[in-house]
């Protein structure tokens, strides 16, 4: 039978070669072009005949709109909303990358760690290319520094500061992965389960992990809400650190 | 009737005010699993970091175990510092 993890495999569909590197077109590739086309087609059918009292369909553009606006201001404040077209897009692509993976037959490409860890390598990137714009290096590199801290203790608080500050990305990246990853792999095992005992004994043992894996179903699509909104809220505080350095 | 549609409204629309500002004060009291979900690993990545900053220095100067146990430390150390720095927050 097929191992759990069979689904994470990367496929080539398209093998391109470029100067030595392997940049083929994969499963993981279509997925995530499938999630951009997803996105276009929810916006442009949302906003395809825009008036003042919603459609159904506009309304729930402006839902998500207002989710991330409230999310912009409560954390960052109104100068934050600048940055309010990178944190919804970051969050659409994610959470309709981790509802499409939902699907029986399609891909997860948030549950590879390459992938959520250039996300968040590049937002880690552009949050201290914002820091060192608005503040310039000098008062960027007292951040590592707490004011009030006596001298000798710089020396051990400066490390301690800055290993933090660099496992930024580690963290956001590996808790998206890791959630996605353990949650589809716990589905499939139950899933097994309902295979196995249920051929071993005509039927009646499978009820009870079908049951689970329909609960545990629910759970993963809450999950899949709760990581991009964990993923795009986190975003915003890095944002406000970059703007307000303390 | 006109008028009546429109007093219909107007409370139609204050209730959902009254709903969304309940909500906002319940989002202060942020459940234990979102927090979960974001301290645990603020504590264990720092380590990691710090392990690949040892082992990155210790190449270049052939120092083998000496900065890696450093940067260890320092790692656990700085885990531990997000992990009480969001404990302040929490209230």
């Amino acid at each position: 039978m097929a191992s759990p993890l069979q689904q994470f495999e990367i496929k080539k569909l398209f093998p391109i070669e470029a100067f030595g590197y392997d940049v083929s077109f994969t499963n993981s590739s279509l997925a995530m072009m499938i999630t951009v086309f997803l996105i276009t087609f929810f916006m442009y059918l949302g906003l395809k005949n825009a008036s003042i009292i919603p459609t159904k369909k506009q309304s729930l553009v402006e839902i998500s709109y207002e989710f991330i606006a409230s999310m912009i201001s409560d954390n960052i404040g109104k100068e934050g909303m600048k940055y309010f077209s990178f944190v919804f897009t970051l969050f659409l692509f994610i959470l309709l990358g981790n509802l499409l993976g939902m699907f029986p037959y399609s891909f997860t490409w948030t549950s590879h760690i390459i992938v959520t860890f250039s996300i968040a390598f590049f937002i880690f990137l552009g949050v201290t290319a914002i820091a060192i714009h608005k503040h310039g290096i000098v008062k960027f590199a007292k951040f590592f520094a707490p004011a009030g801290v006596p001298r000798p203790m710089l020396i051990l608080l400066i490390p301690i500061e800055l290993i933090s500050y660099l496992s930024r990305p580690i963290s956001l990246s590996v808790r998206l992965f890791a959630n996605m990853m353990a949650g589809h792999t716990l589905l499939k095992v139950i899933a097994k389960f309902v295979f196995t005992l249920g051929a071993a004994s005509f039927i009646v043992g499978g009820i009870i992990p079908l049951g689970f894996l329909v609960a545990l179903t629910g759970l993963e699509i809450v999950i899949a809400f709760l990581q991009a909104y964990v993923f795009a809220i986190l975003t915003c505080l890095y944002i406000n650190d970059a703007i307000h350095l303390h | 009737m006109n008028n009546k549609k429109k007093l219909e409204i107007s409370e139609r629309i204050k209730n959902i005010e009254n709903k969304k500002t309940k909500e906002k004060n319940l989002k202060h009291h942020n459940s234990g699993f979102g927090i979960g979900l974001k301290v645990s690993l603020d504590l264990i990545s720092p380590i990691f970091v710090g392990i690949l900053i040892g082992l990155g220095i210790d190449k270049i100067f052939l120092t083998k175990p000496i900065f890696f146990l450093i940067f260890l430390i320092l790692g656990i150390v700085a885990g531990f510092f997000n992990l009480f720095r969001a404990t302040k927050t929490l209230k």
